[in-house]
């Protein structure tokens, strides 16, 4: 009788566990940037909402519109601009969001297939370590533009 | 008479070899001064690059205009474009497309030829004048912008190219008056802007 008690408060704890321990609940939109013709990179920008109490990762990226497809960073310091690959995915917070923004973390398209016109779309398939596959459209639009999803939030 | 002359011949080989010695340590103790260049010629300064048409671009066409200078490369999606856009949206803050000149001049002159500077100078629906040159040309404006660069590979065997950020402005005169940083505010660049475009 005491070992069902105590399996079933252990139960009990695991149902409010922190969060990280939940599930996640992922929504993804995003823009990319128009391209000349001829250029053969872009950069897609997303904002990856997690509405779920728990904790994932963008792992992977990959775009039927380009040969390549990783998560790059630019950074500046001391004056420099530099731009690398993100190592090791990135953090989507338990009931929170990541924002991938121009100047900040970004989704490098490499040997684009066609131009990214502006106005068409751009799919993209994203994997999440815990949410697993998901594919997302995302609009193109002209290089200025700095779409602002959160506003209202 | 044999014994003087061997003593004679030790101390000769003695003196050669503290002199040697002295010209020895002399050299050390007193290295050649650092040679320092110095130039007379202003920040900037006179260039001639190629423009998006294949001809040579002279900064004489710059004369009596303000400019505003940008070094990146086309193979740059992130930063490259986000600095053109803004400073083409400063622009047109001021009011009128002919308050300054934008340049864009490649770092990477190896990928980018005058067409791809030109195409990608085209992206911002306002004129901005995309430049290249020989990479010995490129590297001797950079020298004279003081513009850092560096190519950086990455892991899909090509490369990116670290370069400095910030766009330079040169008045009407041609003299260099200001930078503008990505971190700094649109009010405190415009502030900057309408000083060249006086």
């Amino acid at each position: 009788m005491t070992r069902i008690f105590v399996i079933s408060i252990l139960f009990a704890l695991a149902a409010c566990a922190p969060a990280g321990h939940g599930d996640p609940d992922i929504a993804v939109q995003g823009w990319a940037r128009e391209t000349a013709p001829g250029q053969s990179v872009a950069a897609a920008y997303l904002t990856i909402e997690n509405s779920g109490p728990g904790t994932d990762r963008l792992v992977g990226v990959a775009s039927p519109a380009a040969e390549q497809a990783s998560l790059h960073s630019t950074t500046v310091e001391d004056g420099i601009a530099r731009m690398r690959a993100i190592n090791g995915g990135l953090e989507i917070p338990a009931r929170g969001a990541a924002a991938l923004e121009p100047g900040g973390d970004h989704i490098m398209l490499v040997g684009l297939r066609q131009p990214l016109v502006r106005g068409s779309d751009v799919e993209l398939q994203l994997r999440f370590e815990r949410s697993g596959e998901r594919q997302v459209a995302v609009r193109v639009l002209e290089p200025g533009a700095s779409p602002e999803p959160h506003e209202g939030h | 008479m044999m014994r003087k002359l061997r003593i004679l011949l030790w101390i000769m080989v003695a003196l050669s070899l503290a002199g040697f010695a002295f010209l020895l340590l002399r050299g050390r103790a007193e290295p050649s001064p650092p040679t320092v260049q110095t130039s007379t010629v202003d920040f900037g300064g006179p260039f001639t690059l190629t423009g998006s048409d294949g001809r040579p671009f002279s900064s004489q066409r710059l004369a009596g205009r303000p400019h505003a200078v940008f070094f990146g490369f086309t193979h740059c999606p992130d930063v490259c474009p986000t600095t053109l856009a803004r400073m083409v949206k400063l622009r047109q803050q001021l009011g009128s497309e002919d308050s300054f000149e934008i340049l864009f001049v490649t770092v990477d002159p190896e990928r980018d030829g005058p067409e791809e500077v030109g195409k990608y100078a085209d992206l911002f629906g306002s004129p901005v004048i995309g430049l290249t040159g020989s990479p010995a040309r490129i590297q001797q404006v950079q020298r004279q912008f003081g513009i850092y660069s560096r190519k950086s590979p990455d892991d899909q065997g090509g490369y990116s190219v670290d370069h400095t950020a910030s766009v330079l402005l040169f008045g009407r005169d041609g003299r260099f008056v200001a930078t503008i940083s990505p971190e700094e505010n649109d009010s405190v660049a415009l502030g900057k802007l309408r000083r060249i475009a006086a």
